[in-house]
């Protein structure tokens, strides 16, 4: 008690002291204050005036000070300091106050800065590094590269040390001579292929520099150690794994990020929007995993370069395609065999990377539907060349198509669906200078279906055609701006039938255009070495071209008018979206990131199906009556590194408002539908969660645990009696834990367990009987929920050569798929009626009066993959 | 086999390991005793029908005919009494009429207190079209009926009402069936992929009756909506679900519709 009070006493004695001392020169310069008006007079003659009123003498080296400067001097009943002080602002001359001398000092001549810029790349591919890391070691001086391998540091004159670095390759030290801008490129060897990635961890420091916590980061190699479905690590599926993101169901492509809709998600690859990037209605993604180089997903804080989608942007970059020497790879299982190839066609200038994919279902089938045909295919191809140190030239293409139906399409009858992705990129990066990068994109996109049952053909297609241009200016390494224009073209078509000639009465549809115009800025700051600013604006300029027909609606969703636009914007919408992040460096191994962002969204999937899978969706712009959906999101993300960052824990909680969003009269007609937008329903949903992840690595061992409370409220106009219902992803716990290990003899095993609450859904609150048929009524929407989701994935990876420098390496993956076989239901249905030995089925003859019973229905259990892979 | 089986079943190779079990599902059920009213009158001369029923709580719970109720339809001022058939648990109507076009018929149903209406207009019915029977494989001898038509047909609206009977082919077993198909000039996604329907199978020289009723605007869409929530419910696209809509005011299930009808009898061959 007594020491308590001691310490108490010494610390209150020891602030008031530091209090008078702060006091005591500000108490004595008072007594001598100063008051000067002149205006063109020489600096020796002001220091005279202050030293007769004030007593101070000025003691400098003439030769050093220049005191026959002529200033303006304006000063009334001022202390000492403060002339001082204005005279240090106006001349640059500092000062020291020592008893009654004031020393004056010379301005420090400003140090003369250089730029160093260049390139990052592997020294045996030449393949570009994305989010490599250069700076100076022990100080808070540095960059990354960007997502072309681009660097930009500006430094001051003289020699210095600089390390480089990025995740999987040895460090590099560089030494430079600074007395000019420097353009270099600088390579980076990879580190042993067999070496278990855990112990290839950067330094903290640069772990906590680059890490987004509202972006995720991810390399392809570390969505394989994923146990894969069928074969195939899809890109798609892997993401679901993600925090904060939800998978629609087994065997789906769709996902959820912090509670939007499955529209509100959109996939680039280079650049270019992949409309629907699933195959075989959602089991496989259209991305070949050898082709994918960086994956980042942005959940919120999107950046204002890309858009516009209100819940998650995901960025695919591709290899550029080994610019030295020549490889081979491949990957076959029962399902389906890929094969990459990739060459240099001018060593160290140009090179080609071409993967091709095709499925193998056929024995699946062939006895059953010998006449049938089901296939998917892609084909993906990168060129690049580089003209010269400030330029190179890139193209990008992805196709991917499906088929469904008759092996003979041609014949009367033929009955079939078939779909198909592309996607296509020309860019060019062009180094304007050693601080201004840019990036010019040529870009299309498209989504098309077609069902056909001879000689009727129904197809649908979205497709779109930009330009962009992409500046970085990096202003030095505490401030660089992003800026850039873009103009999109956008083609829909929701859905146009072609028959034969003897059938006439059908809805006239015309295909949509609208055009696009974006302007956007977004500055990063480095206020303190603790504190960066993020901002920006996206700007957008939505028109719907004429000429077109539309049609309006009253307040009751009745036809009103049928306008005819001429040719020309005839409706146009306009919106600036800001967006701010602020990141604290709250210790040398912790960080908190606050962020808001408003999103604007111009394309709308158009779907009442709840079903997992894709293939039969279509696209509506915005238009005089679909305004824009839009967004608000607040977002706080905590970081914490442990025990030498082998420990991470991060949590993050958001809300997210959403307006305008899509919802539909009960059983809406969406295909051939020409007033479909009347049958539209608008409302809002308001989504709110918390987000932790625990991450560990442990010498051969690394995994995570992940815990997210979601919550997703809709409420819509004339829906659900006006009343707020859970969205279809509302599912408010979601658990998910990953484990991988790395044997030292090449062995790698991955488990991965998820579970999560069951989506609400609808089901019937009673039943009635017309046509004798049992018909369900239902009371509110989303009345129930179906079970809780949990599954187990395990993989078992052999590498079949471990020889670090043989050329040829191959191994060998086994994996199952939901090993404990739980029944993850898709749906429950109560119109089917139970047969002996054949599938549940609908009734046709009403007279048996056969007694319905409810019915489950799942998709995957316990499946087994083999997989073998090898390279050269 | 139809075309469109082919593809379920080829759909259903990619789901191989998919399945559907039986579950015990609780039904949220709601003490909710509402009035369900089917009421297709058509322009054929007759004595004309109403079904009244009431909802139920579960699955297969039955559904009571409404007894207490008082039933007429008016047409430019002239009032059609319906009455209680109990053997039939129908509403029949006095004298026999047929519906004529350019009128507005209004169903007038006063229950339990409550009066509710309903109004329709006659709407028009194109030719049958030809049947087609398929042999059902590996039977000589067994036809199977599984369409009428395009379920999706741009040029009408139609519902058959199908009536088979065999029993004077046969000594043993049921030996009738009735089965209703439909024309829809609309399109949803439930109806592209539908679940597997059991066939409509028949022994050769089997006698078919075909009603085929024309259906107005309002009547197909009702129509449409109860098969998303039945028939072509629970295959591998689905939409949310939904009540089927109505047109009996203010508060009752089921609908009212004036049918234009053309009938057809053959044998099966």
């Amino acid at each position: 008690m007594i020491q308590g009070c001691h310490g108490k006493l010494l610390r209150t004695l020891a602030i008031l002291s530091l209090i008078m001392l702060y006091c005591l020169p500000s108490f004595g310069q008072a007594e001598k204050a100063v008051s000067i008006s002149v205006n063109d007079l020489s600096l020796s003659e002001v220091l005279q005036q202050i030293s007769q009123q004030t007593g101070f003498n000025f003691s400098y080296n003439p030769d050093a000070v220049d005191t026959q400067q002529k200033i303006d001097f304006q000063v009334k009943e001022k202390d000492l300091g403060k002339c001082l002080k204005i005279i240090q602002n106006k001349t640059g001359i500092s000062y020291q106050i020592i008893g009654r001398q004031i020393i004056l000092k010379a301005p420090k001549p400003e140090p003369k800065k250089f730029t160093f810029s260049g390139y990052l790349s592997d020294s045996q591919s030449g393949e570009s590094l994305i989010g490599a890391a250069i700076g100076i070691p022990g100080k808070s001086i540095g960059t990354f590269t960007n997502e072309f391998g681009f660097f930009s540091l500006t430094l001051e004159e003289g020699d210095h040390q600089l390390i480089c670095f990025h995740y999987g390759y040895q460090k590099r030290g560089v030494s430079i001579r600074l007395s000019r801008n420097i353009l270099q490129k600088i390579d980076l060897s990879p580190l042993s292929y067999d070496l278990p990635t855990v112990e290839i961890a950067p330094p903290l420091e640069d772990i906590l520099e680059k890490k987004q916590l509202d972006a995720l980061e991810i390399s392809p190699n570390e969505l394989k150690k994923l146990p894969e479905f069928a074969g195939e690590p899809g890109i798609v599926n892997s993401l679901q794994s993600l925090t904060g993101i939800k998978m629609h169901s087994d065997g789906s492509a769709y996902f959820y990020s912090r509670g939007g809709s499955r529209d509100q998600n959109i996939i680039f690859i280079d650049d270019a929007p992949i409309f629907n990037p699933s195959h075989l209605f959602g089991f496989y993604s259209v991305f070949v995993p050898d082709f994918a180089k960086s994956i980042s997903v942005y959940k919120s804080n999107m950046p204002a370069n890309m858009g516009d989608r209100l819940s998650s942007i995901v960025s695919i970059r591709t290899k550029d395609g080994n610019l030295k020497k020549g490889g081979l790879s491949g990957a076959v299982n029962p399902f389906v065999y890929r094969i990459s190839f990739e060459t240099p066609i001018k060593k160290e200038k140009s090179s080609l990377f071409v993967t091709l994919r095709r499925s193998n279902f056929r024995w699946l089938y062939g006895r059953i539907t010998p006449d049938y045909d089901a296939s998917f295919y892609d084909f993906q191809i990168k060129w690049n060349r580089k003209l010269n140190d400030k330029n190179r030239l890139f193209f990008t293409g992805i196709l991917g198509s499906d088929f469904l139906g008759s092996q003979n399409r041609t014949q009367a009858g033929a009955i079939g669906i078939d779909w198909g992705t592309s996607a296509s990129t020309l860019r060019w990066n062009h180094v304007f200078g050693p601080k201004m990068f840019s990036n010019t994109t040529l870009h299309t996109g498209s989504y098309a279906t077609r069902a056909f049952l001879n000689p009727t053909r129904w197809n649908q297609e979205l497709g779109m055609l930009s330009i962009k241009s992409d500046f970085t200016h990096y202003t030095n390494p505490g401030f660089r701006s992003k800026f850039g224009f873009e103009r999109q073209w956008y083609f829909t078509n929701p859905g146009q039938l072609s028959q034969d000639s003897s059938l006439v009465i059908l809805p006239n549809f015309k295909s949509e255009l609208s055009q696009k115009t974006v302007l956007y800025y977004q500055g990063q700051w480095d206020i303190t070495a603790k504190i960066r600013l993020n901002g920006g604006w996206r700007a957008l300029s939505w028109a719907n071209l004429g000429p077109s027909t539309y049609y309006t609606f009253d307040d009751q969703y009745n036809l009103v008018d049928t306008i005819q636009a001429a040719v020309g914007a005839y409706h146009r919408y306009f919106n600036l979206d800001p967006r701010l992040n602020l990141r604290i460096k709250l210790s040398e191994s912790s960080l908190l990131n606050f962020g808001f962002g408003q999103y604007h969204q111009y394309l709308q999937f158009v779907s009442n199906s709840i079903s997992p899978f894709t293939t039969l969706e279509q696209w509506l712009p915005a238009s005089p009556n679909i305004r824009p959906q839009e967004a608000r999101q607040w977002s706080l993300n905590y970081l914490n590194y442990f025990e030498e960052n082998k420990l991470e824990i991060s949590a993050a909680i958001y809300h997210k408002s959403l307006l305008n969003q899509v919802d539909f009269e009960g059983n809406t007609q969406t295909f051939l539908n020409p007033f479909l937008e009347g049958d539209l329903r608008f409302g809002t949903t308001r989504a709110y969660g918390f987000e932790f992840m625990i991450q560990k690595a442990w010498k051969r061992w690394d995994g995570w645990l992940s815990y997210n409370y979601s919550r997703v409220i809709r409420q819509t106009r004339d829906i659900n009696n006006n009343q707020s219902y859970p969205a279809f992803q509302d599912r408010p716990h979601d658990f998910s834990a990953f484990l991988h290990y790395q044997s030292p003899k090449n062995r790698e095993w991955s488990f991965y367990w998820i579970s999560y609450s069951g989506s609400p859904f609808t089901s019937p609150v009673g039943f009635f009987q017309f046509n004798e048929q049992q018909v369900p009524i239902y009371g509110e929407k989303h009345n129930d929920r179906l079970p809780a989701y949990h599954r187990l994935d395990v993989s078992y990876k052999m590498k079949l050569k471990a020889n670090k420098s043989g050329r040829f390496q191959h191994d060998l993956t086994l994996s199952v798929n939901n090993l404990l076989a739980h029944r993850n239901l898709i749906a429950v249905r109560f119109n089917k009626v139970e047969k002996i030995a054949a599938p549940f089925r609908v009734e046709s003859n009403v007279l048996l009066d056969k007694p319905l019973g409810e019915t489950q229905l799942y998709l995957v259990r316990f499946f087994p993959s083999i997989t073998y892979r090898f390279s050269i | 086999m139809s075309k469109l089986r082919y593809i379920i079943l080829l759909l259903s190779c990619f789901l191989i390991l998919s399945c559907e079990e039986r579950i015990a599902w609780e039904i949220q059920s709601q003490p909710d005793d509402r009035l369900v009213v089917q009421a297709v009158l058509t322009d054929q001369f007759m004595i004309q029908s109403i079904y009244l029923s009431r909802t139920s709580g579960s699955l297969n719970g039955g559904f009571p005919y409404v007894e207490d109720a008082e039933v007429w339809v008016s047409t430019g001022g002239q009032r059609l009494d319906f009455f209680l058939d109990s053997s039939r648990s129908t509403y029949n109507s006095e004298v026999p009429f047929g519906i004529k076009d350019s009128q507005v018929y209004r169903l007038n149903i006063r229950w339990q207190g409550d009066t509710l209406r309903a109004e329709s207009q006659l709407s028009k019915v194109l030719p049958v079209p030809e049947i087609k029977f398929d042999l059902v494989p590996n039977h000589d001898s067994l036809l199977a009926l599984t369409k009428i038509g395009e379920i999706f047909d741009p040029t009408q609206d139609a519902m058959y009402e199908v009536n088979i009977d065999w029993s004077h082919l046969t000594d043993s077993g049921p030996a009738q069936a009735r089965s209703y198909f439909y024309n829809f000039s609309t399109i949803h996604i439930n109806e592209i992929i539908r679940p597997i329907r059991e066939d409509l199978v028949f022994p050769k020289g089997s006698i078919v009756s075909i009603k085929k009723l024309g259906l107005n605007e309002d009547f197909a869409k009702f129509l449409q909506s109860m098969l998303i929530e039945t028939e072509w419910n629970g295959n591998f696209y689905f939409s949310t679900s939904s009540n089927t809509p109505t047109n009996i005011q203010p508060d009752a299930l089921g609908f009212f519709s004036t049918c234009a009808v053309l009938t057809d009898t053959l044998i099966a061959q």
